[in-house]
């Protein structure tokens, strides 16, 4: 079901749509939901490498979406605070995966990323040696890194998302892109 | 996963500054190019159907419970009590304070002593302390327990256990 038509689907039909799920209307935030829903996945899918620890932070980050709802200043796009959302979460699940881990409580930090292309051609060894390099990047290295690069937001949305400078944004999409340059170059 | 980069926004997707020399500059720029499209190669990543109903479901339950827990009486009238109880403990103890006085410090004194006898080697959180005390914990309560200890852990004590523990991000 649709409340607007395609050309309308700009920042007024999403505030429309936040006034009215604001408003107690569940088709509204349905709506929200259906547009949101799979680039909220994309980066929990890659910031965990799990399905289905990212399938629950899906949910969780809609969830929190509509309790606050009331706090949306409508600043921003809503998609960017679905993302603010998402990255607390996924941050939060990987700091308390490495808490664990440091205690000795858990037996893995970073579960491989199922995501990875499953075939044996040369190519496909490359591509696997370059999303473990995307993986095994520090935590909010890969969270900006995946932002910009695979949901290409801005440098000044994702420094808003984050609460960081956009110089801090862009010193650490660097940083990320040198690690991920030198794996390339080790890989030849 | 959107594609509409091209090769002349490669130098800006990856934050690399154009090189002025010819040479050096085609050399990054096949080097970026090359990382560009390793990387692009995958099919995005999106929920199936099945996934994308489960997660819809799931969330149209939990809305529901959330709606129907956020309008029943019976949760106003809990809160209401539970801050009359409040209130109640908070006049009472100011009462019990300002009329026993001796007592209280008496005891507080008495406190004080043992806390600074048995933990004056422990001012700061401690590392080694800590995983010690956690794994006599998951020890005694088995496999899993771990997670159950800091399963309702918020943000801000996750934030000062990372900082004073430092396990935290030091690549």
């Amino acid at each position: 079901m649709s409340y607007m038509s395609e050309s309308d689907k700009m920042t007024t039909t999403e505030r429309e749509l936040v006034a009215r799920a604001r408003a107690g209307d569940k088709r509204a935030f349905d709506e929200l939901v259906n547009r949101n829903k799979d680039k909220m996945f994309s980066l929990t899918y890659r910031m965990t490498g799990d399905r289905e620890t990212a399938l629950d932070m899906v949910q969780e980050t809609f969830f929190t979406a509509y309790k606050e709802l009331g706090k949306f200043r409508g600043e921003a796009a809503f998609s960017s605070w679905l993302y603010r959302i998402a990255a607390n979460r996924v941050m939060n699940h990987i700091r308390r995966g490495r808490l664990l881990s440091f205690l000795s409580l858990s037996r893995e930090e970073t579960p491989e990323p199922s995501y990875i292309p499953d075939d044996s051609a040369a190519s496909g060894e490359l591509h696997r040696e370059m999303y473990q390099a995307v993986a095994a990047l520090p935590p909010m290295q890969k969270l900006i890194f995946n932002m910009r690069f695979y949901e290409e937001l801005p440098f000044r949305e994702i420094a808003s998302i984050l609460g960081r400078s956009e110089s801090t944004v862009k010193t650490g999409y660097q940083k990320a892109v040198e690690k991920l340059r030198q794996r390339l170059k080790d890989f030849r | 996963m959107k594609n509409n980069h091209n090769d002349n926004n490669l130098f800006l997707n990856f934050g690399a500054l154009k090189p002025q020399a010819p040479d050096t500059e085609s050399a990054l720029e096949a080097e970026l190019r090359h990382l560009q499209e390793t990387l692009r190669a995958e099919k995005p990543l999106k929920m199936t159907d099945g996934e994308s109903r489960r997660v819809l479901n799931n969330l149209d339950l939990r809305l529901g419970r959330y709606q129907r827990r956020a309008v029943t009486f019976y949760n106003y009238t809990y809160r209401l009590a539970a801050v009359t109880a409040a209130l109640f403990l908070v006049v009472m103890t100011a009462t019990l304070t300002l009329f026993d006085m001796p007592a209280v410090t008496e005891q507080s004194a008495t406190v004080t002593m043992a806390t600074d006898d048995s933990d004056s080697a422990t001012d700061s959180l401690d590392e080694t302390y800590v995983y010690l005390l956690v794994n006599d914990y998951v020890q005694s309560q088995g496999y899993g327990s771990g997670e159950t200890l800091l399963g309702e852990l918020g943000d801000e004590e996750l934030t000062y256990l990372e900082k004073n523990l430092k396990f935290g991000d030091s690549r």
